[in-house]
C-alpha cells in the first residue's frame, strides 16, 4: 500500500528494521505451525505469528477473515501490521492458540494442512475466554521478555524518528563483542548443530556469529552486490539509509534486549528453545548435520527447483508429452527426476517429506494418481517440490545436475550477500549489552573482514543448518533483493549475477543467447528461449517455475 | 514447412494461441487458477516468489499463462511481463475489501501501461465460496473498471479457483475475444 507512496516509504523501512530484529527472536525463529521449519520469513500479521512459506501457503487458503500473510521481505508492513507481530510473536500466539495442545506438540508434517487449519479456523485448542490481550500471555517467558522490550522500544523509537530524525545517534556507539557471544551462538548454530542449540558453549560464540552473518546476509538483500571485495563499504552503503533515519528505533530496541540478556545468564534463551521441539527437531537436525551437504541440497532444490527449470526448458521440446497426458506426466517425471537426484538430501532433512513424496511420483505416472498428487504437491516435503512439480514437465537427468551444482553456487553468492548485515550490525549495536538477540549486532562487532570471511565458509553452514527449507528460501530473500535492491540500484544486475552464479544455465542449456544483458543472458537465454518455445511451439506443458531473475530474462524472451 | 502445416490447420481448425499474464495482489489466489486450469484439480499452494507458467489447451485455443508472484515488492517486476501480453487476467481477492483499493492501484497501473493497451482484461473475481465475496458488479465499481479500462475490452467473471467454477469461462470469453496477432 504504502509501497508508493514516498512519505510511507521511511515508515516501511523502520518497520522493515523492526521487523527484521523481531525474527530474531528466539520464539520466532521456528515456524509456529509445523514447528519444524526454521527462520520462517512468512508472517500472519493479524494473528501475529511467523510461519514458514508452506504454512503461510496453507494460511493463505482459509481466507483473509482468518489469515493475513505477508513476507518478511518481499512486502512492506504497515505500523498496524508490525504492532500486530509485535504484541503476539510465536510464543504468544501459540499460548492462545495451542492452550490444549500438550506443550511442545509437533504436529505430523502429513497433517499439517489438516492441523492449521483445525487450529485457526475450528480453533479447537484456544484458551478459553476468547482472545486475550497477549501481554498477559508472558508469565514465564525468557523470550516474551526481550519481546516486550522490544515492543517498547519500536514504540519510543518510532515515535522518536518520526519527530527527530536522529535521537538516538549517540546511543549507537560500537558494541561490545562479549555481550554478543551469547545470543548468536544459540541463534543460528542451533540450525547447524542441534547439540550447539540446546547446550550452546558460551565461547562458542564468536564462532556462530559468522554463521549468522551469512545466513543474515542471504536474507539481506544484495547478492547483486556479490563480490566479497566490498564488504566495508557494502554494509556502508546497503544500509545507510536504515542506519541514518530509521535506526532511532533499532538501537533502542536492541539495547532493551540485551540488557535483558544480561540480567537473565546467556543460558535462557536457549531455554527459550523448549517452544521449538527441540526433541523433533534433533531427528531433523541431525541428518543434516551428518550431510550437511545433502541436507543443504535438498533445500536448495526445493527452493530452486525452479531454477533448475532453466536445464528443463531448453529440454521441452524434446520431451515434450501430449497434451492431455501430459500434466501428468510432466508432473511425474519432474518428481521422479527431483526426487532421484535430491532424495537422499530430501528424506533426511524432512524425514517423512521425502518418503512421502517419492511413492508420488511413482504413482503420477498413471492417470489415477490424480488425488494423490494434489496432496503430494503441497505437503509432501518441500515446497520446492512443488513447484518443480508443477511447472518443470520436462526436466531430465540434466536437472539434478543443475541443481546440485547450483546449490554450491547459491551458497557462493550468497556469501556475498553477508555485506549487508554488517551495516545493519553498526546501527544496532548500543553501548551496552549489545543485542544477543540480534546476530545483526555480532557481525558489527566481529570486526569487518571477520564477516566477510566468515561468511563465505559459515555462510554454507548455516545454510546447511537452516537447510530447514527456510534458508534455502532465504534465497528467495537473495532473490527478493532482486527487486529492492534492483530498484534501488541497477536493475539488471541481478539477474546476471544469479545467472552467472547458477551456472545452471551453462552446463544444461544451450543458450540461445539474450540480447542485451552480460553473460548471465547467455545462460539465461538458454533459459529463456525455452520459454518462448513453450508459446511458440504451443508443445511444452508448462515451462519452469520462474524463481529468478524472470525479470531479464524475460524481457529478452519476448522481444 | 511445419510452419506452414501449423498455419493451415488453424486456418481449418481455427487453432489459435494466446499469451496472457496473470497478475494481481497477492495470496488473490493466481497460482491456485493457474494449476487449476492445468490440471483441473485443486493444489495446494505456496507463496509464488517468482513465476509460474503453465500452457492450458481449451477449445481450440492454446493459452500461455503466466502468474507471476503478488508480494508488495516484486510487483515492480510485473512490467518485464508485459510485453507480447493478449490477455491480462487480474484475479482479486473478493473478500479482501481492505485491499481493494490497493488492487486497484495496481491494476490501473498495469492496464494503462503503454504495452498493454491491446490486452483484453479478465478480472476473476475470486473467492466466490466464501460467504460475503464481493460479486462481480460491486468488484467492477470498486476497482473502477469502467474509467480505468475504458479503452479495453474487460469482463469480470466470478469464480473459485478451488473448485474450478467460472475459471474455463472467463478462458472461453478470453478466446473468443482474443484478435489474433498480426503474421
Amino acid at each position: 500500500m504504502s509501497r508508493r507512496l514516498n512519505p510511507g516509504a521511511d515508515r516501511a523501512e523502520v518497520n522493515r528494521a523492526t521487523l527484521k530484529s523481531l525474527v530474531k527472536l528466539e520464539s520466532n525463529k521456528s515456524c509456529a505451525d509445523c514447528k519444524r521449519n526454521k527462520h520462517p520469513r512468512w508472517a500472519s500479521w493479524n494473528l501475529g505469528i511467523f510461519v514458514c512459506i508452506r504454512c503461510s501457503g496453507i494460511h493463505r487458503g482459509m481466507g483473509t477473515h482468518i489469515s493475513r500473510v505477508k513476507s518478511v521481505d518481499l512486502d512492506s508492513w504497515t505500523d498496524e501490521q508490525l504492532n500486530s507481530m509485535l504484541k503476539w510473536g510465536n510464543a504468544r500466539a501459540n499460548k492462545y492458540w495451542e492452550a490444549k495442545l500438550a506443550p511442545g506438540h509437533v504436529p505430523s508434517e502429513a497433517k499439517i494442512e489438516n492441523f492449521i487449519r483445525t487450529k485457526y479456523d475450528s480453533k479447537r485448542w484456544v484458551m478459553d475466554g476468547g482472545i486475550p490481550d497477549p501481554s498477559t500471555l508472558t508469565e514465564d517467558g525468557d523470550d516474551d521478555v526481550p519481546l516486550n522490550v522490544v515492543q517498547e522500544k519500536a514504540k519510543i523509537g518510532r515515535s522518536e524518528s518520526q519527530r527527530a530524525g536522529q535521537p538516538s545517534g549517540a546511543i549507537r556507539p560500537p558494541p561490545n563483542v562479549d555481550l554478543f557471544g551469547d545470543d548468536p551462538a544459540p541463534v543460528r548454530p542451533s540450525t547447524t548443530e542441534p547439540s550447539m542449540s540446546r547446550q550452546p558453549p558460551p565461547k562458542a560464540a564468536p564462532a556462530p556469529p559468522k554463521a549468522s552473518k551469512p545466513a543474515d546476509s542471504l536474507l539481506g538483500l544484495d547478492f547483486l552486490g556479490g563480490s566479497q571485495s566490498t564488504p566495508p563499504a557494502r554494509a556502508a552503503s546497503a544500509t545507510p539509509t536504515s542506519s541514518g533515519s530509521t535506526m532511532p528505533s533499532r538501537p533502542d530496541l536492541k539495547q532493551s534486549i540485551l540488557s535483558l540478556y544480561a540480567a537473565a545468564p546467556k543460558p535462557q534463551p536457549q531455554p527459550s528453545h523448549s517452544h521449538h521441539p527441540s526433541g523433533s527437531f534433533g531427528g531433523m537436525q541431525s541428518p543434516p548435520m551428518q550431510s550437511p551437504q545433502l541436507s543443504s541440497f535438498g533445500g536448495m532444490n526445493d527452493a530452486f527447483s525452479g531454477l533448475n527449470f532453466s536445464s528443463q526448458p531448453a529440454q521441452q521440446p524434446a520431451q515434450q508429452p501430449a497434451p492431455k497426458p501430459s500434466p501428468f506426466d510432466s508432473l511425474t517425471s519432474s518428481f521422479s527426476q527431483r526426487s532421484t537426484p535430491s532424495q537422499s538430501t530430501s528424506t533426511s532433512a524432512f524425514g517423512g517429506g521425502g518418503s512421502f513424496f517419492d511413492p508420488t511420483p511413482s504413482k503420477s505416472p498413471q492417470p489415477a494418481p490424480q488425488s494423490t498428487q494434489q496432496r503430494s504437491m503441497s505437503s509432501s516435503g518441500g515446497f520446492g517440490d512443488f513447484f518443480s512439480s508443477t511447472p518443470s514437465p520436462a526436466a531430465t537427468a540434466p536437472k539434478p545436475a543443475a541443481s546440485t551444482s547450483m546449490g554450491g553456487d547459491l551458497f557462493d553468492f550468497a556469501t556475498p550477500a553477508s555485506q549487508p548485515p554488517p551495516p545493519a550490525a553498526p546501527k544496532p549495536t548500543p553501548s551496552y549489552n549489545k543485542a544477543s538477540a540480534f546476530n545483526l549486532s555480532q557481525p558489527a562487532q566481529s570486526a569487518l573482514p571477520k564477516p566477510q570471511v566468515s561468511a563465505q565458509s559459515s555462510s554454507t553452514f548455516s545454510n546447511i543448518g537452516g537447510m530447514s527449507n527456510m534458508d534455502a528460501w532465504g534465497s528467495n530473500d537473495v532473490w527478493a533483493s532482486n527487486p529492492s535492491t534492483a530498484a534501488a540500484h541497477a536493475k539488471p544486475s541481478p539477474a546476471p549475477a544469479a545467472s552467472s552464479d547458477f551456472g545452471w544455465g551453462s552446463s544444461t542449456t544451450p543458450a540461445k543467447s539474450g540480447p542485451a544483458e552480460v553473460t548471465a543472458d547467455e545462460e539465461f537465454g538458454g533459459w529463456s528461449s525455452a520459454a518462448p518455445v513453450t508459446p511458440a511451439a504451443g508443445k511444452g506443458q508448462g515451462t519452469g517455475t520462474g524463481g529468478f531473475g524472470g525479470d531479464d530474462l524475460f524481457s529478452n524472451v519476448w522481444q | 514447412m511445419g510452419a506452414k502445416v501449423s498455419k493451415m490447420l488453424e486456418k481449418i481448425f481455427g487453432n489459435k494461441e494466446m499469451r496472457l499474464l496473470m497478475l494481481g495482489l497477492d495470496a488473490a489466489g493466481k497460482t491456485t487458477i493457474l494449476y487449476n486450469l492445468k490440471l483441473e484439480q485443486d493444489v495446494t499452494t505456496i507463496p509464488t516468489v517468482g513465476f509460474n507458467v503453465e500452457t492450458v489447451t481449451y477449445k481450440n485455443t492454446k493459452f500461455n499463462v503466466w502468474d507471476v508472484g503478488g508480494q508488495d515488492k516484486i510487483r515492480p517486476l510485473w512490467r518485464h511481463y508485459f510485453s507480447g501480453t493478449q490477455g491480462l487476467v487480474f484475479v482479486v481477492d473478493s473478500n479482501d475489501r481492505d485491499r481493494m483499493e490497493e488492487a486497484q492501484i495496481e491494476l490501473k497501473r498495469i492496464i494503462q501501461d503503454r504495452e498493454m493497451k491491446d490486452a483484453l482484461l479478465l478480472v476473476f473475481a475470486n473467492k466466490q465460496d466464501v460467504p460475503g465475496a464481493m460479486r462481480p458488479d460491486e468488484l467492477s465499481r470498486k476497482l473502477k473498471l469502467d474509467e480505468i479500462a475504458k479503452n479495453h475490452l474487460w469482463k469480470v467473471e466470478p469464480s473459485c479457483a478451488t473448485t474450478g467454477e467460472g475459471i474455463f469461462e472467463g478462458l472461453e470469453w478470453l478466446g473468443k475475444n482474443v484478435k489474433l496477432p498480426p503474421k
